[in-house]
């Protein structure tokens, strides 16, 4: 059969909201997609894995729908075809894998649990948050380069939140900022001109 | 290799990395600068001061956040939050510089002016400079809301020991301001802790919180806000903004409050229009004989501006004994 007859046919297989609309979630926003990749998707591929390699080459095997769904990035690398599922692997030479390791577990914990209620899944980003600085930013930095918009507003809300509020010198504190690089006199000068932030 | 031509076709090494943006491909132009781009620059302090040594970064947000992402995390953040930001470190302070945020900020403060509008008077007075227009032109605060601590004395009914009782009676004016030139106003003994949480549109009548019109015009603030009811009354509010620092926008003076009857007809038109419908009235105009125009000369202290996250802890929360004078400034 031509390719256009098993389109039809398989737009014929979809509920009819699906195929009107062939929309998917892709890294947080909703996509058009052809009818045989839904169908694929709603059939059978949830299964299929594909696999990630750290900069220190650790391999990490994972569901392709849930990396598919969040992260931009290798959502266009396995659309455009240029990903075999049988031999290769997703280089993702920026991200070490303790940090992929994480990013893999907030993008499978998501996927599996979308239905759940927002207080449950609020409780849990916390959670999963609850790392040192030096997480943070590695976390930000695998997720701008992954392009997973969901944890990207989730740590920069995170960032933001340690500053709102606060006053300066605690914000120093927080982000150890020793050195603020002002002159005394600029200093004094933004003491006297804005008391309420120190 | 054609040094004098600027259209070589073999390009020397220093310049590969301009090949990588598109535009360049037509002219291979010397532009060495474009390497910095994606580079960390740390600013320098002025020549003589403290901090002019080797500079060693301690801060782990600097070492390992790139720019761009440090810039994101300013752009989620209210214009409050990023002047305090920028008084954190000169580093965060030059990030903030960038005109996009105050852009953003002025366009979505002055909304009632309209974009076209905004580029105007950006260009005619404050020299193409968002930031300038952020920290001198006079805007009403939505960020928590103005209040206005009147007192007066009562004297209180004698008895047992106490002869000449008096009592210092403190009462509130609230008002908040919403972009959208809808605000809302309470008159109120309550403190502004208790009262905060009325002050939104959800409110019912039971609450006493009145919702009305205004209009900005340079720093004059017109205001009218129609009290329901078998009498129905419009309160008729003129201020001026400024405040105690650039940018601030932290008080009003009350220039006039003026109460007036209206008529039943001007009454029940739709609530955008009561302010259309007092527009060139004058202070002694009113439409209904029953309620005669009073301009209130008492309770005009100015208002002060207390942002949400000051209402706990600000000393308008305090009771008659503790503060019984509150000067603006």
């Amino acid at each position: 059969m031509e390719l256009l007859c098993i389109r039809q046919w398989i737009s014929g297989l979809l509920p009819t909201w699906l195929s009107a609309w062939c929309i998917k979630p892709v890294g947080g926003a909703l996509v058009r997609q052809e009818p045989e990749y839904i169908l694929l998707a709603l059939m059978g591929s949830p299964l299929k894995k594909i696999m990630l390699c750290s900069s220190e080459k650790e391999i990490f095997s994972v569901e392709e729908q849930v990396m598919v769904q969040h992260s931009v990035i290798i959502n266009n690398m396995i659309e455009d075809g240029s990903y075999n599922h049988e031999e290769s692997k997703i280089p993702l030479d920026c991200v070490d894998s303790k940090t992929l390791k994480k990013v893999i577990d907030y993008c499978t914990h998501h996927t599996h649990h979308h239905n759940d209620n927002q207080e449950d899944l609020e409780a849990w980003d916390a959670q999963f948050l609850n790392v040192d600085s030096n997480g943070l930013y590695d976390l930000l930095m695998a997720a701008n380069y992954l392009e997973i918009r969901n944890l990207l507003d989730l740590i920069y809300g995170t960032i933001k939140n340690m500053i709102k509020g606060k006053k300066i010198d605690e914000i120093r504190r927080i982000f150890n900022i020793k050195d603020h690089g002002f002159t005394p006199e600029e200093e004094e000068q933004n003491r006297k001109e804005y008391p309420h932030f120190y | 290799m054609a040094s004098s031509s600027d259209f070589a076709l073999s390009v020397p090494s220093e310049l590969e990395s301009v090949l990588r943006l598109r535009t360049v491909d037509y002219f291979i132009t010397r532009r060495p600068w474009l390497d910095l781009y994606g580079v960390n620059v740390r600013p320098v302090a002025p020549f003589g001061s403290a901090s002019r040594k080797p500079y060693v970064e301690s801060a782990l947000i600097h070492q390992c956040l790139p720019d761009e992402l440090l810039f994101e995390v300013f752009a989620r953040m209210t214009p409050y939050d990023l002047g305090k930001a920028s008084c954190v470190c000169r580093k965060w302070r030059y990030t903030i510089r960038n005109p996009v945020f105050w852009r953003v900020a002025c366009l979505k403060a002055w909304q009632l002016s309209g974009v076209v509008e905004n580029y105007r008077i950006l260009q005619s007075k404050y020299d193409g400079s968002w930031r300038k227009m952020w920290l001198s032109r006079p805007r009403l605060r939505t960020d928590g809301i103005y209040v206005s601590r009147n007192t007066y004395i009562r004297a209180g009914v004698a008895e047992w020991k106490i002869t000449n009782p008096v009592h210092l009676v403190c009462y509130f004016r609230y008002m908040r301001f919403f972009p959208s030139g809808r605000f809302l106003y309470k008159n109120s003994s309550q403190k502004i802790k208790d009262v905060v949480k009325f002050m939104n549109f959800r409110s019912s009548k039971v609450d006493s919180v009145f919702g009305g019109h205004y209009t900005l015009s340079d720093d004059k603030v017109e205001a009218a806000v129609l009290y329901p009811g078998m009498r129905p009354t419009v309160l008729r509010i003129r201020l001026s903004v400024r405040g105690t620092t650039p940018g601030a926008n932290n008080r009003m003076d009350l220039i006039s409050l003026v109460t007036s009857g209206v008529n039943n007809s001007e009454a029940s038109a739709p609530e955008e229009d009561i302010l259309g419908v007092v527009e060139g009235w004058r202070d002694d105009e009113t439409h209904n004989p029953d309620v005669p125009a009073v301009s209130h000369k008492r309770g005009m202290t100015p208002f002060v501006f207390v942002p949400f996250d000051q209402v706990e802890t600000s000393v308008f929360n305090l009771p008659v004994e503790k503060m019984d004078y509150y000067v603006p400034g």
